[in-house]
């Protein structure tokens, strides 16, 4: 990533460790950069030059209100109003990378076509510190082209279990 | 010879040979021989170059003819010679067109055996081709329709709680794993 973006992560995540919530505001962040990283036309209007920064500010305030915690609108605004919110994807997911490895934790990223239960979740993380050997910090992605079952990604590795991987086997075998 | 005779004519006959005044003779043999010199004189040298003339003419003219006739000869011969090598030159342009135009035959022929065999060929490829592309793309479309198929009988059958299991089994795998 670029320095620009590790830096803009790096100033989140001091605001997050000053305000005592990193994981709470990392997994806000990380939700707000997908949304904006899957809706082509919400990037194109953080983009958009010629709408003025206060109306790009307006507009992701109008969104995340009431949903996030002020500190994780306010770091948004920030990002937005310099001009950088088409890069809201890239400096959550940077945030979230540093979020975790600040506690010794790696990232873990999710993707199901359904939401995991808290359950669900614990049991995951726990498989994946036993597998991997250290703690992880899930970010569950709800992707519907994964059909059913899960596929995660900590850092290099690829854990498929999914139906449409599956498919595409079966597709590919015949 | 004639005057003396005309002479001796005129005079009538005396019963002898000669006439009856012998001065008649003489004066008709002088006269003979006047008339004779004269003739000898000025007529016999304009004759004889006349004749000698006339004589020179015709071996000259006999000359140039036959010099005519010997030319006549040589352009004949020349022509008979050049209308010898003409036929002989049309002999060859035409036994060569012939060999060409049967060489042209022979290399049209195999040109055609050629461009047909390599149709032949090419259409056999283009055969095996299609088959080959046919059946690709028949198990293409029989793999999508079966996976369309089979895509869809599992996505009608992924509930809420097929989900669960799906995720619990994938969580059970990557416990046992570790």
């Amino acid at each position: 990533m670029s320095d620009r973006v590790q830096g803009y992560a790096d100033a989140m995540l001091a605001v997050a460790h000053a305000e005592g919530d990193i994981d709470a505001i990392s997994n806000e962040l990380f939700a707000v950069g997908r949304a904006v990283d899957t809706n082509d036309e919400l990037r194109s209007t953080l983009s958009d030059a010629r709408i003025p920064a206060e109306r790009r500010m307006q507009i992701m305030d109008d969104l995340l209100d009431g949903r996030t915690r002020p500190a994780t609108k306010g770091l948004v605004s920030m990002v937005v109003g310099a001009g950088r919110g088409a890069d809201l994807g890239k400096i959550a997911t940077a945030l979230a990378d540093k979020a975790a490895t600040s506690q010794s934790k790696q990232v873990a990223t999710v993707r199901s076509a359904v939401a995991l239960s808290d359950d669900q979740r614990t049991r995951l993380a726990s498989a994946l510190a036993a597998k991997l050997g250290t703690e992880v910090d899930l970010k569950v992605i709800h992707d519907e082209s994964v059909v059913g079952g899960l596929i995660t990604t900590v850092g290099d590795t690829v854990i498929d279990g999914s139906v449409r991987t599956r498919l595409s086997r079966l597709r590919e075998s015949l | 010879m004639i005057a003396t005779v005309s002479v001796i004519a005129a005079e009538g006959p005396n019963g002898r040979f000669f006439p009856g005044d012998i001065y008649e003779f003489w004066w008709g043999l002088l006269a003979f021989l006047v008339v004779f010199g004269l003739l000898a004189w000025k007529v016999l040298p304009l004759a004889k170059e006349a004749l000698n003339k006339g004589q020179a003419d015709a071996v000259a003219e006999g000359a140039a003819a036959e010099k005519a006739q010997a030319d006549a000869a040589a352009k004949v011969a020349a022509l008979k010679a050049e209308l010898g090598d003409a036929d002989a030159v049309a002999a060859q342009i035409v036994a060569d067109a012939e060999t060409n135009a049967q060489q042209l035959r022979i290399d049209s022929a195999n040109r055609t055996q050629q461009l047909v065999n390599d149709m032949w060929a090419k259409a056999q490829s283009d055969s095996e081709s299609m088959k080959v592309q046919a059946q690709s793309d028949v198990q293409a479309e029989v793999a999508a329709q079966a996976v369309g198929a089979a895509e869809q009988v599992v996505r009608s059958s992924l509930d809420s709680a097929r989900h669960g299991d799906l995720i619990d089994d994938y969580i059970s795998k990557l416990g046992a794993s570790s």
